[in-house]
């Protein structure tokens, strides 16, 4: 109903805004980090490649770049500097080997915390210069292509960046801990070595704790769903399952009666 | 809950996890530390956003504030312009650091300017404030649903939709028209007619002189004017005007048929014209009364002059405008579904929400046998019978006593295989297991894609909206259980529903006009009877010469006027006036100034038809369909005519000044002031 621009800013317009910069400065500097520690792997191709999705990626507001970049730093891990594709013609093959110790290496934990400011970076730039939520259209209301719903410059606030930094610290550091917990009970509980490999354990323990959490985590959710579910939305759950469980047998009632009530209506014109 | 921007993270994050561990022997713990990494920020941001939708959305409250230029109002003038000033907050604790605010602007409103939007940062003590200014164009009722309120975190991986429910509605009162109904309140006292000009010219026992006249033998000698008499040596007595003031009744048609139509409809142009002519009337300190009748009852207000009256009048009138658009004998319940559906997931988006309204899988399931002639993908299954005959005929051997069943078994087979063609090298037993096999194989598939059609659109769809839908009407009904059912499979019963949940939201929703035979669906002949008993009640009771307006849509009822007619002529026999206005219907053309000559027999339609294709029919019939409303026009207009009653047609303001002229006519004033 009310005005909006029709022709929003350009990119680089919005990209000059103070609180743009902030984001714009955090992806950067995990980009950097991210490409030194490859750079310093050996992954200078992966590396580039990494660089050459993401500053595109921030210009065209493109919002698949930090997954495929991500996608593509899983494949430059295990393949690094694509010498199993080149194997692959050349009939020579490649694999990395776990470097020895207890799983705690400075380079993992900076190319995770520049993987980390990266996405931050890139998703929450996007939010502010593109596009924050799903266009919604309701029926009184077209979705507005050209300004689609974004995330005001305004309401970042003076201390987002200084708590931003403050979560990614605690992330990395709480994601290393996971690691660790990981890879003792793998060591501690494994009981016969020749049974599994160390990462089919470490996978298992994974998908064990990481199922144990869902359940509870799904339990808290269902219990606080019911909890603060509203009279009416009690009302059509409770209708809801009543459906489900009759389904079958009122459709067959409502069959039933429609067909009696149209062979009244034939009988009712005929004069019968 | 879960934006695609935010799945896509996450399935990528669990990925990554997944293979770090089972990778980590040959690639070390790098992409399992990246992984967990994320995925902690993931589930920080997740629970964030968790805390915010289940304990601090719950926590906001709104508050809405319609004013006129000087100050809150809670009634509105039709054609007024209003600021609508809408606080939204937090009442308790917590912040939402992104939500996007847009009021619900009522349909029938004009949005001016301001903002109905805004996108914000709420915090207890920290309201955000929508204002914007509106215009209400008709009489009759402004709802405000509520606030859209839509929430969305930081980087755009969490999004939550819902209504803060308002349900505030405001009567629009109809506009005063014409230069009277325009007077100040506090010039009243300065319209009297100036000295020796008389309004009333009637004779009666008011204080102001109207004339002199001869004396008659039994006048009261206090009457005698003595100084004319003295003058004129002959006895003259004084004449005072009549204090009994003028009264008039407004017959307003609130029926089915003035309510139908967008935005102009029939009612509110009747209603502005009443309100016009009722304030104009009191203006006068002439009595002004209503009724508002449809084809049930009436509402009635005798006349009175008092402005508290006139305000009662405008709020009577305001709320029959408010009622609904009339639901109709027909729709088509699926059209309907369509438009009831997305409204429904706007207003209530917490109780449509498919986690609690849902749509099992099976539920799309169509069954043939559920259709009338779908039985006959049974006929495929007959050849199977064939292989059955055996077992068949060792039953039958069993039930009959026969002394050796399995011989007779046997015997029947042979019998029966020995007989069936064969062909080539195929024998008769193995001919019929292939035909069976083969049309059991057709009949199942065609069983099967019966089936699977109803999980593809428009029937998905269809079934979709209609179970959601069913199970929400069903609930805000109170309803028994299994009523939704009843919405599922009933066409009629889940269209008048569907009418009833559009019509309450003030959203417009298609009417059937006319039924398969083009007969007019809304032909309301009950609507004559009240019409009938409210202006033999006002005959009964009116006290002195009135006049009764008539505003009723009569048009599609020109053969139906007897009772009419009759009731009119019992109150012109009474020395009452009448007027009729009858409401023109928006696309019609006026019509000729005399009837046309219907002794023509038009020619050449043949002709029109075979050069012009369809095109010349739906020409034609859209002539013939106005030349019919020109002909009912034109011949209520000559039945009121022969009664001496004044026929007019409502599509412009000059009938608010035509009954003002015929108040003037009744007071004796040749031409109004």
């Amino acid at each position: 109903m009310s005005d909006k621009p029709q022709e929003p800013p350009s990119v680089f317009a919005r990209l000059r805004a103070p609180a743009t910069l902030n984001y714009l400065i955090m992806g950067g500097a995990g980009l950097l980090l991210y490409a030194f520690v490859m750079f310093g792997q050996g992954n200078d191709i992966g590396a580039i490649l990494a660089i050459c999705l993401a500053v595109p990626g921030v210009l065209t507001r493109w919002t698949g770049s930090p997954i495929l970049i991500l996608l593509l730093t899983i494949y430059l891990k295990i393949d690094p500097s694509f010498i199993n594709i080149i194997g692959q013609f050349t009939g020579s093959r490649w694999f990395s080997r776990e470097p020895p110790g207890i799983g705690f290496f400075v380079d993992d934990l900076i190319l995770a915390a520049g993987l980390l400011a990266y996405s931050i970076g890139h998703f929450r730039l996007l939010s502010l210069i593109h596009q924050s939520m799903p266009e919604d259209p309701t029926s009184r209301r077209d979705v507005d292509s050209k300004n689609p719903p974004r995330r005001p410059m305004r309401l970042v606030g003076p201390d987002e960046l200084q708590k931003t930094l403050m979560v990614a610290g605690v992330c990395v550091i709480a994601a290393q801990v996971a690691w660790w917990t990981v890879v003792f009970i793998e060591r501690a509980g494994r009981p016969n070595a020749s049974d599994f490999s160390k990462a089919t354990s470490r996978l298992l323990i994974v998908v064990w704790i990481g199922g144990s959490l869902l359940i509870l985590l799904s339990a808290v959710l269902v219990y606080l769903r019911g909890n603060r579910m509203t009279r009416s939305e009690a009302a059509i759950a409770l209708r809801d399952d009543f459906f489900q469980e009759n389904r079958r047998e009122t459709d067959r009632l409502q069959r039933w009666r429609k067909r009696f009530k149209e062979r009244v209506a034939v009988r009712r014109r005929s004069g019968k | 809950m879960l934006t695609p921007r935010g799945f896509w993270f996450f399935f990528v994050v669990i990925l990554m996890c997944a293979l770090g561990a089972g990778y980590s022997d040959l690639i070390g713990s790098s992409i399992a530390i990246v992984g967990f990494t994320l995925l902690a920020w993931f589930l920080w941001e997740w629970a964030q956003f968790a805390y915010r939708y289940y304990y601090v959305m719950p926590n906001l409250a709104l508050n809405r504030e319609v004013s006129d230029e000087r100050k809150a109002v809670p009634v509105l003038w039709a054609e007024g312009e209003f600021d609508v000033r809408v606080n939204v907050g937090l009442r308790n604790f917590g912040n939402l650091p992104y939500v996007v605010l847009t009021d619900w602007i009522p349909t029938d409103a004009r949005f001016l300017d301001g903002s109905e939007e805004a996108v914000v940062a709420l915090a207890p003590g920290r309201p955000a404030t929508l204002k914007y200014r509106l215009q209400c164009p008709a009489p009759g009722e402004l709802r405000f649903e509520g606030v859209r309120i839509r929430v969305g975190d930081r980087q755009g991986f969490f999004y939550h939709r819902t209504l803060i429910k308002d349900g505030a509605t405001f009567l629009v009162l109809p506009r005063l028209t014409g230069a009277e109904g325009n007077r100040r309140g506090s010039k009243r006292h300065n319209i009297f007619p100036p000295p020796g000009v008389h309004r009333l010219k009637r004779p009666g026992g008011g204080s102001e002189l109207l004339n002199l006249r001869d004396y008659i033998p039994g006048d009261p000698p206090k009457m005698i004017a003595w100084k004319a008499s003295a003058r004129k040596d002959k006895l003259y007595v004084k004449e005072f005007e009549s204090e009994v003031p003028l009264r008039c009744t407004l017959f307003v048609d609130a029926s089915e048929s003035t309510r139908l139509g967008a935005k102009k409809k029939k009612l509110s142009r009747l209603l502005n014209l009443a309100a016009g002519v009722a304030e104009a009337t009191v203006a006068d300190r002439d009595h002004a009364g209503l009724v508002i009748f449809d084809e049930h009852d009436a509402q009635i207000m005798r006349p009175k002059r008092s402005r508290r009256h006139v305000i009662d009048m405008l709020t009577l009138m305001a709320k029959a405008a408010a009622r609904p658009t009339p639901l109709g004998p027909f729709a088509d319940a699926n059209a309907l579904s369509r438009l009831a559906f997305p409204l429904a997931h706007e207003l209530c988006p917490d109780l449509m929400h498919k986690r609690i309204n849902s749509a099992p899988a099976a539920m799309f399931w169509s069954p043939p046998s559920d259709y009338r002639r779908g039985w006959w993908i049974l006929l495929f299954m007959f050849p199977m019978l064939f292989l059955g005959c055996g077992p068949l005929a060792g039953l039958a051997a069993l039930f009959s006593g026969w002394s050796d069943p399995l011989a007779f078994v046997v015997w029947v087979l042979f019998w029966f295989f020995r007989n069936l063609a064969v062909f080539g090298t195929l024998s008769g037993f193995w001919l019929t297991v292939i035909l069976a096999a083969f049309f059991m194989t057709i009949g199942t598939i065609l069983w099967w894609s019966h089936g699977l059609s109803g999980f593809f659109e428009p029937w998905r769809g269809e079934r979709l909206r209609r179970k959601q839908l069913g199970v929400l009407f069903a609930t805000m009904d109170g309803e028994a259980p299994g009523a939704e059912s009843h919405y599922l499979h009933d066409d009629q019963m889940f269209a008048r529903r569907a009418q009833r949940f559009l019509a309450e939201h003030h959203a417009r929703y298609p009417v059937r006009l006319y039924d398969a035979r083009g007969r007019y669906l809304f032909h309301c002949r009950p609507k004559i009877d009240v019409l009938v008993k409210s202006l033999n009640y006002a005959v009964a009771h009116g006290r002195d010469n009135e006049l009764f307006v008539l505003m009723v849509d009569l048009i599609d009822l020109a053969d139906d006027l007897d009772h009419l007619l009759r009731a009119v002529r019992v109150a012109v026999a009474r020395h009452h006036q009448v007027m009729v206005i009858l409401p023109w219907q928006e696309d019609i053309p006026e019509p000729p100034r005399e009837p046309p000559d219907e002794t023509r027999i038009p020619t050449g339609k043949a002709e029109r038809f075979a050069t012009g294709g369809y095109r010349a029919i739906a020409d034609e019939l859209k002539r013939d369909f106005i030349a019919g409303y020109h002909r009912s026009y034109f011949k209520v207009r000559r039945e009121f005519g022969r009664l001496g009653v004044i026929v007019v047609r409502a599509d412009h303001d000059e009938p608010v000044q035509m009954v003002l002229d015929r108040l003037d006519r009744l007071r004796g004033v040749g031409r109004r002031r």
